[in-house]
């Protein structure tokens, strides 16, 4: 394929991705609205929501068309006609419905990912096709003629037929909800600017919409003042007219209820279906061009008036999508410029020193220091950037949740806070499928079956908590569930058995350390599932997938009540302070966020435990490791081994270790960089950054280190 | 990790003036390594810097020099020598890095431009080889033959800087030049000398501590 069709088939994905998201977040809100277990009807959901959710269908449908993916334009269509006919009320929202659009959700991102995988864009599918059949289906039996009758309902409030008649079908369906739901009609007369007519009524929504719903607005009878035009907003609500004339108080309008009268109207229009071809109304000629429109669209031909919510569209035309390799290559010319800043500070100095240039000297500082200031500035900014909320996360989590719960016959709360915590891009995306699994593991195997919870006088519902939160540098992200807890002998026992651990090392474990055993690679999850969880991947791949994004991972549990499991993560991969060290003439950085402290060490306080050097530092035997000796590194002839050095100390969990070094530079920022495909993997090298003057030095990963070192320890830590 | 590489221009503007079109041949940079000429198809050459320092990396094969950067890109730097097997000698200041990449990488996915650099003795110029005078490496015995694509023989005019050079370079007129397999040149494995995990793909801990460079064999790569 092209480079262009390429292009063009990532952007497809993309964009194609972030309206899948937008769907998705208003189908789980539309399901949070008052589902009743069981299957039975939902209660009304948010009309906003459901003309969202179309929208976002209308969007995927355009998009599917523009880059002929056919089974995904066909399944859109589908999609439109059901969440027309739910706009309109033709068909009731329930359960079923809900599953069916949560599918929809599903089927379209396999959609994306096979197309994101080159696969033909026009490949059919028998499982779209089928689903196709089922919203076919859904729409025409679902199908409840609820309007009908509404002629007498309609009849209850003195409505001008003229009016009426002007109403699409959807406005008219919105008028017979709140009709039907004993809200009170107000008709709010106003009179606007035609310069200013799109910012006040704007304005006028925003102010009606916490009070009501604005069932539609169409231009008055125009007065003399051809510059100006008259609005009537008709709007349903159940709050009494003072409240309703108290928020728009501040806007020059007038609230008038409409009032009720006995007999039906005989002069309506059948059905109040009727649309008028827009020459015969008779305001029209007077709208100003962006007035609001009146459409005579039916429904499904993917003309429906959507114009209430030009709010929305603004804010997203404020928004610009950015591949995050842009990103990436702006932060490496920021990385230069440091760079170049620092060759500048070095002629500073030499300036400086010359008693000639001394002014000059001085006038260079200030400059640099304004340099410095701003270079700051782009990189938080940049960094800034890249933030996403974990709020992305969340909703797939919450697809995830509900369709497991669904399949594990399990009744589940899920909780979410904290979704507007951000993190690095990168992170984000790398973090769901671990989170999928635990909560996968949570819901298959802590939570208990609803007759186990009631016994134990749990709420039959179990809980699945998750929450994120910053501390300093870090996001800490906890996931909780009211479950069974896990049962740590029972692991201890697996471990021992397999031979991961001795009897006499078993003993030693604290409780915590037992429940982290869940990690280790070779207790395979899978063998135990009755008590911890596990199905597909164990918690160690899990594990692993934390680590690579430098995050830690610790586990909690509490026979009977539950399990907490905590990972915390830095916030951006991009860049970290390092610690900038010498050893053997090379330089290499250790990033600070492992690093406890560092001394200085005489070299004759080295004592030797078991072959194993170590020293005692506040009373605690700290081991030590030689870089020089773990890296096989030569001395140049010239430098003999120093008799003094410094420790770095590091610490991994509970567990430290002290990295002998010859000297320490300094602290620094630092982006760390790959290495290449044909060097990733190095153990004990996590990259390589840039330091200055075209040297690289490489940052350790001091993880690696210290499993080198001591195994067994960190394994079980 | 995941981080991309600014794009470099395709060939050095100086190499890319030369015409390359005509049928029945390719335009090749020429290079030395110790005794030996060697070329590289231009379409391979991404630019050519001059040595720097080169940042030691442990437990790699001793051929792997290093890591370096060019423009906030860090790659790999081969010793052409040690590669090709042969007894290292200092540098002198003619020595040179090229910077190559697998022609036809280009647009699979994101990291799939692998960046090396290679250090060489010397950098001579872009000669065009027709096909004619290429031969398989079939003629070659020896060490050297795994990352040989062909033998061009080159029509020296009188008064070039490489006549009378020592080694398989010897007749006076005609000129051998050895043709690098860059895929077999920049395929190798690294191992890590111990356990722990460090293999950065998710769910491959078997496969800990050994990576396959990834630049994959092209045979025809030149």
């Amino acid at each position: 394929m092209s480079d262009r069709g390429e292009k063009a088939r990532d952007d497809f994905v993309s964009e194609a991705q972030e309206i899948i998201e937008q769907l998705n977040r208003d189908l789980l809100a539309i399901a949070s609205g008052g589902e009743r277990p069981g299957g039975g009807r939902v209660a009304h959901p948010d009309p906003e929501l459901i003309n969202s959710a179309f929208r976002a269908v209308h969007s995927l449908k355009g998009l599917a068309g523009l880059f002929g993916v056919s089974r995904m334009l066909h399944m859109s269509h589908q999609l439109e006609d059901l969440l027309d006919a739910l706009r309109l009320g033709r068909v009731q929202l329930s359960s079923s419905i809900l599953d069916l659009l949560f599918e929809a959700v599903e089927h379209y991102q396999r959609i994306i990912a096979e197309t994101g995988q080159g696969m033909p864009i026009d490949a059919q599918s028998a499982a779209v096709d089928e689903f196709v059949r089922r919203l076919d289906a859904a729409v025409s039996h679902g199908a409840a003629p609820v309007d009908g009758g509404g002629e007498a309902v309609l009849g209850g409030f003195d409505l001008d037929p003229k009016l009426l008649a002007v109403l699409t079908e959807y406005e008219e369906h919105r008028l017979r909800e709140n009709i039907r739901e004993g809200r009170q009609l107000y008709r709010i007369l106003a009179n606007f600017s035609l310069q200013t007519i799109d910012q006040e009524l704007e304005n006028l929504k925003g102010r009606l919409k916490p009070v009501g719903e604005v069932i539609t607005y169409l231009p008055g009878s125009s007065g003399s003042d051809p510059e100006r035009i008259d609005l009537e907003v008709m709007l349903g609500s159940s709050l009494p007219l003072a409240q309703v004339v108290q928020a728009v108080s501040a806007l020059p309008v007038q609230v008038v209820p409409v009032a009720r009268r006995p007999p039906p109207l005989a002069g309506a229009p059948s059905a109040g279906r009727v649309s008028l071809p827009a020459v015969e109304r008779p305001h029209v000629a007077d709208l100003p061009p962006r007035a609001p429109r009146r459409s005579t669209a039916g429904p499904g031909s993917g003309e429906t008036p959507l114009d209430s919510d030009q709010t929305s569209l603004k804010s997203v035309a404020q928004t610009v999508r950015v591949d995050i390799r842009k990103l990436d290559h702006l932060m490496n010319l920021i990385g230069e410029l440091a760079l170049a800043r620092g060759g500048i500070q070095t002629i500073q100095n030499e300036l400086k020193r010359n008693r000639a240039h001394t002014e000059l000297a001085r006038a260079l500082q200030d400059e640099l220091r304004l340099l410095s200031r701003k270079l700051d500035e782009l990189q938080a900014g940049i960094l800034e950037v890249r933030m996403v909320p974990l709020g992305q996360v969340f909703d797939k989590l919450s697809r995830v949740v509900r369709k497991l719960s669904r399949e594990a016959g399990k009744e589940i709360r899920f909780v979410v806070s904290g979704a507007d915590t951000e993190l690095d891009k990168l992170i984000v995306e790398e973090l769901s499928d671990p989170l999928m699994h635990v909560i996968r593991n949570a819901i298959d195997h802590g939570i208990e079956p609803a007759s186990v919870r009631a016994a134990a006088g749990k709420p039959a519902a179990g809980t699945v908590a998750i929450s994120a939160e910053q501390r300093g540098n870090h996001v800490v992200l906890e996931i909780e569930d009211d479950g069974a807890g896990i049962d740590g002998q029972a692991l201890v026992s697996r471990a021992v058995a397999r031979g991961l651990l001795t009897e006499e090392q078993s003993k030693e474990l604290s409780q915590r350390e037992i429940y982290n055993l869940v990690f280790l690679p070779g207790l395979s999850t899978r063998d135990v599932a009755d008590e911890i969880s596990g199905r597909g991947v164990g918690m160690d791949v899990v594990k692993t997938n934390i680590a690579r994004m430098s995050g830690i991972i610790d586990l909690d549990s509490q026979p009977r009540q539950g399990t907490r499991i905590t990972i915390t993560l830095p916030i951006t991969l991009a860049i970290i302070q390092a610690l900038v060290i010498r050893c053997a003439g090379r330089t290499y950085a250790i990033p600070l966020n492992s690093v406890m402290e560092s001394l200085m060490l005489d070299y004759d306080q080295i004592r030797t435990i078991e072959r194993r050097e170590v020293i005692t530092l506040r009373q605690q035997i700290l081991p030590l490791l030689r870089l020089e000796e773990v890296f096989q590194l030569r001395r140049p002839q010239d430098q003999p081994p120093p008799q003094k050095g410094y420790v770095v100390v590091v610490a991994l969990a509970q567990h430290r270790l002290g990295l002998l070094v010859d000297d320490l530079v300094g602290q620094q920022d630092i982006v760390i960089k790959s290495l290449g495909r044909a060097l990733q993997g190095i153990p004990g090298i996590a990259g390589a950054t840039e330091l200055g003057g075209q040297q690289t030095a490489l940052v350790l990963d001091v993880r690696a280190l210290a499993e080198e070192a001591m195994p067994r320890a960190v394994e079980a830590a | 990790m995941r981080y991309t590489m600014p794009s470099y221009p395709a060939v050095p503007p100086e190499l890319a003036a030369r015409p390359r079109t005509d049928s029945g041949g390719r335009d090749v940079l020429t290079f030395s390594i110790g005794t030996e000429e060697y070329a590289l198809g231009i379409e391979c050459i991404r630019e050519i810097i001059k040595n720097r320092p080169i940042t030691e990396v442990p437990r790699v094969p001793p051929f792997i020099a290093g890591i370096i950067s060019v423009r906030g890109v860090v790659m790999p730097v081969l010793d052409m020598r040690i590669r090709l097997r042969m007894p290292p000698q200092p540098l002198s200041d003619k020595a040179r890095i090229l910077v190559v990449t697998q022609p036809g990488m280009e647009g699979q996915g994101n990291a799939a431009r692998d960046v090396f650099g290679m250090l060489v003795d010397r950098v001579h110029h872009v000669v065009r080889l027709h096909d004619a005078d290429i031969e398989p490496p079939t003629v070659l015995t020896g060490r050297e033959v795994e990352f040989v694509a062909g033998i061009g023989r080159l029509q020296r005019e009188a008064g070039l800087e490489a006549r009378g050079r020592t080694g398989m370079v010897s007749q006076r007129q005609q000129q051998m030049i050895i043709l690098l397999d860059l895929g077999r040149v920049l395929t190798f494995e690294h191992t890590g000398s111990t356990h722990g995990p460090t293999d950065r793909s998710p769910g491959l801990s078997e496969a800990q501590g050994r990576t396959r460079a990834a630049v994959g064999l092209k045979e025809k790569a030149l």
